[in-house]
């Protein structure tokens, strides 16, 4: 197995920035704006999601909210969520990039209503146009490692796997695929991203050695959302560190952890 | 002539920029992204791009996203 080397003690680097937190936060279902702000400061999260939406038809579209997030000082991460099409996703892209002032995109074009699963063949299509176009694509997608490889062939270097449907928060659902990607692509940044409900979930993902963790729903819609947040910060951090760390074999049989020479009160039987 | 804007029907006068467009319908967002006939106008084109009878105009500003 290629062993894929994070060195979390100084920090690491995607989409040709720096950053110290592997923790990616959204920012959006928050009970309001104010519980939003307190949440994304105790994830600790340097990059936030963000999505472009039409003006005066959503009433929370305009200046307030970009103005909040700005304030932040974060990274931002805009999406296409809502396109169903390539051509869709790139128009949204190329507005993104304009609005929020980033080549970031994080490329999520929905297959299927029921699951919102990601459409791999609309989403390699408008990856291969957006990276010609100098975007840092941050595609969301399955955890099919052949879907994973026509993402790398379109000229993504970052991948941004499921681990089971958006808002779902049934975290990994299938680990060996996430696996399987993982040691397919040891030097291209991974994040886990959709379906984490949990911070167990978070250190999982972080144990089989993604580079971080995208995530809404299990901090906006917790019962206090800025002590999950603090909680996903820790998870993230314990997963990266034992990862390194590099855990012991897994055993079929038990094993007595206490050294068995001098046990008290055995005696040879005659 | 008659455009569609977000999805609604408006009035607009002939020859109508993009730029005229954003001001007579009281967009003031500096953060705005347009698109006509879903294909991107970069602000640097609001003026230069004319609007014509049946366009169909997004005009996109920033919400919170996951």
């Amino acid at each position: 197995m290629t062993r894929h080397i994070h060195n979390s003690n100084e920090g690491w680097q995607i989409g040709g920035k720096h950053l110290t937190s592997r923790l990616f936060i959204g920012s959006a279902l928050y009970p309001s704006p104010a519980i939003m702000q307190e949440a994304i400061k105790a994830s600790g999260a340097e990059v936030v999601t963000v999505s472009l939406r039409r003006q005066g038809v959503n009433k929370e579209a305009g200046e307030g909210f970009w103005k909040i997030i700005k304030e932040l000082g974060v990274e931002v991460l805009p999406n296409t969520a809502g396109c169903h099409s390539a051509k869709e996703a790139i128009t949204v892209a190329q507005m993104a990039r304009e609005v929020f002032g980033t080549n970031w995109i994080k490329l999520e074009i929905i297959g299927n209503q029921y699951n919102l699963q990601p459409d791999p063949y609309e989403t390699v299509e408008a990856a291969k146009v957006l990276a010609k176009e100098g975007f840092e694509v941050f595609p969301y997608t399955t955890d099919d490692l052949v879907v994973a490889e026509k993402l790398v062939d379109a000229g993504c270097t970052i991948l941004m796997p499921w681990g089971s449907p958006i808002g779902s928060g049934k975290g990994l659902m299938n680990p060996y695929n996430l696996k399987a990607i993982r040691e397919a692509f040891p030097d291209i940044p991974l994040i886990v991203d959709a379906g984490i409900g949990k911070p167990s979930h978070a250190v999982m993902a972080m144990e089989l050695g993604f580079d971080a963790v995208l995530l809404n729903s299990a901090v906006a819609l917790a019962q206090d959302p800025a002590g999950m947040a603090k909680a996903f910060s820790l998870a993230v951090e314990a997963g990266q560190i034992g990862y390194e760390a590099g855990a012991m074999s897994e055993r079929e049989f038990a094993s007595p952890s206490t050294p068995t020479v001098g046990t008290p009160f055995w005696h040879q039987h005659q | 002539m008659q455009v569609s804007v977000n999805g609604e029907m408006k009035t607009l006068p002939q020859e109508c920029s993009v730029k005229e467009m954003l001001q007579l319908l009281n967009f003031h967002n500096e953060w705005l992204g347009v698109a006509v006939n879903m294909e991107f106008v970069p602000k640097d084109a609001f003026e230069k791009t004319i609007l014509k009878e049946g366009d169909k105009v997004d005009v996109l500003a920033p919400v919170s996203g996951g």
